[in-house]
């Protein structure tokens, strides 16, 4: 969709990341830029977001807000947008995570104006 | 996600085609052989278990001095199959005894084989004892029955084992079946060369 790729290529200047993917629940890509195998990002970045609401569910918690994973290279951020929909950016070690905070829910907000 | 024994042992079973499932004739010839599979019982559950104890692999998945209790619960199988009315909950039952076998890893393979060598066992002796056309009757009555059993068992340790990984992460088996999806391009071209042309 020309929308939907329009946002994740703004995240990711505005975020100096390198790769972002929009899967659905069921690990299938909506949209991808720049991960080498869309199929399988999908499906893990899926898979993680499952796996930490079922980890924090043990804990009496609410559902997780996000999942960072900090790397020598830099963060790989992912994030709910919503019941049916998860977003994945990969940054560089350059980015800051504030920015990258600021601009997921700022792209979350208008994916989710996209599906309405 | 379906865990209830009855709806999925239903849903299994719409799996198998119409000409391989059990007719009351069918029926009735297995519950018409009770008393040959009582007077075999022993037979075949003795060399159910020797096949199992010679082989490294199969031994190792009984705790010491089981086979006994094992013995005994195969009998039991054996007869309750035969004598019985193979209605819903005996399908159902069938189902159960696949996920029962999950705790002890006796994965899919061994439950073929050794289906295979009752099967074998159960159609020579039948052969044996009885006038040719009945044992051919009995022949075909077993075998289906010995498809369905395996079909029930086998599906329900796959399926559980699924269900199982499911709950435990909250990976959906939608997603469950994605990530398998993406790896399975990779086996198969690391074994292209078996490929038919
Ligand atoms: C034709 C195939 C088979 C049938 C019909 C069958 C049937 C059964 C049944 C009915 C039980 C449950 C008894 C109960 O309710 O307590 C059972 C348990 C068991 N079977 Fe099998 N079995 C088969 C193949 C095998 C094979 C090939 C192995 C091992 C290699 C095996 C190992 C076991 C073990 C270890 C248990 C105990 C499970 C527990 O911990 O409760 N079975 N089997």
């Amino acid at each position: 969709m020309k929308n939907l790729d329009a946002i994740l290529q703004e995240l990711l200047m505005n975020t100096d990341s390198e790769a972002v993917v929009l899967a659905n629940s069921d690990g299938l890509p909506l949209a991808a830029i720049n991960t080498k195998d869309d199929n399988r990002i999908a499906a893990l970045t899926a898979s993680l977001q499952s796996m930490t609401d079922r980890f924090v569910e043990n804990f009496n918690r609410d559902k997780s807000k996000q999942i960072i994973v900090e790397t020598e290279q830099g963060y790989i951020t992912i994030k709910r947008v919503n019941d049916n929909l998860v977003l994945m950016l990969l940054s560089g070690e350059n980015a800051k995570l504030g920015m990258i905070l600021l601009y997921v829910d700022d792209a979350i907000k208008r994916i989710n104006e996209v599906f309405v | 996600m379906e865990t209830d024994l009855m709806v999925l042992t239903e849903k299994l079973l719409e799996h198998i085609p119409e000409n391989l499932r059990l007719k009351d004739i069918d029926i009735k010839v297995l519950n018409d052989h009770l008393d040959f599979f009582l007077s075999k019982a022993d037979i075949i559950v003795k060399d159910f278990y020797d096949t199992l104890f010679s082989n490294e692999a199969t031994r190792k998945v009984f705790h010491e001095g089981e086979r006994p209790i094992r013995e005994k619960s195969l009998a039991e199988w054996v007869v309750k199959t035969i004598g019985g009315k193979f209605d819903k909950d005996y399908w159902a039952w069938q189902t159960f005894v696949g996920i029962l076998h999950i705790k002890r890893k006796v994965t899919n393979d061994y439950m073929l084989i050794m289906m295979h060598r009752i099967s074998d066992l159960v159609i020579g002796e039948a052969y044996k004892d009885l006038p040719a056309e009945e044992a051919a009757a009995l022949k075909t009555a077993w075998l289906k029955l010995a498809g369905i059993v395996l079909s029930l068992i086998s599906e329900s340790y796959h399926y559980f084992y699924l269900v199982a990984i499911s709950q435990t992460t909250g990976i959906k088996l939608n997603l469950l079946d994605n990530l398998v999806r993406v790896e399975v391009d990779n086996l198969l071209e690391a074994n292209k060369k078996y490929r038919l042309t």
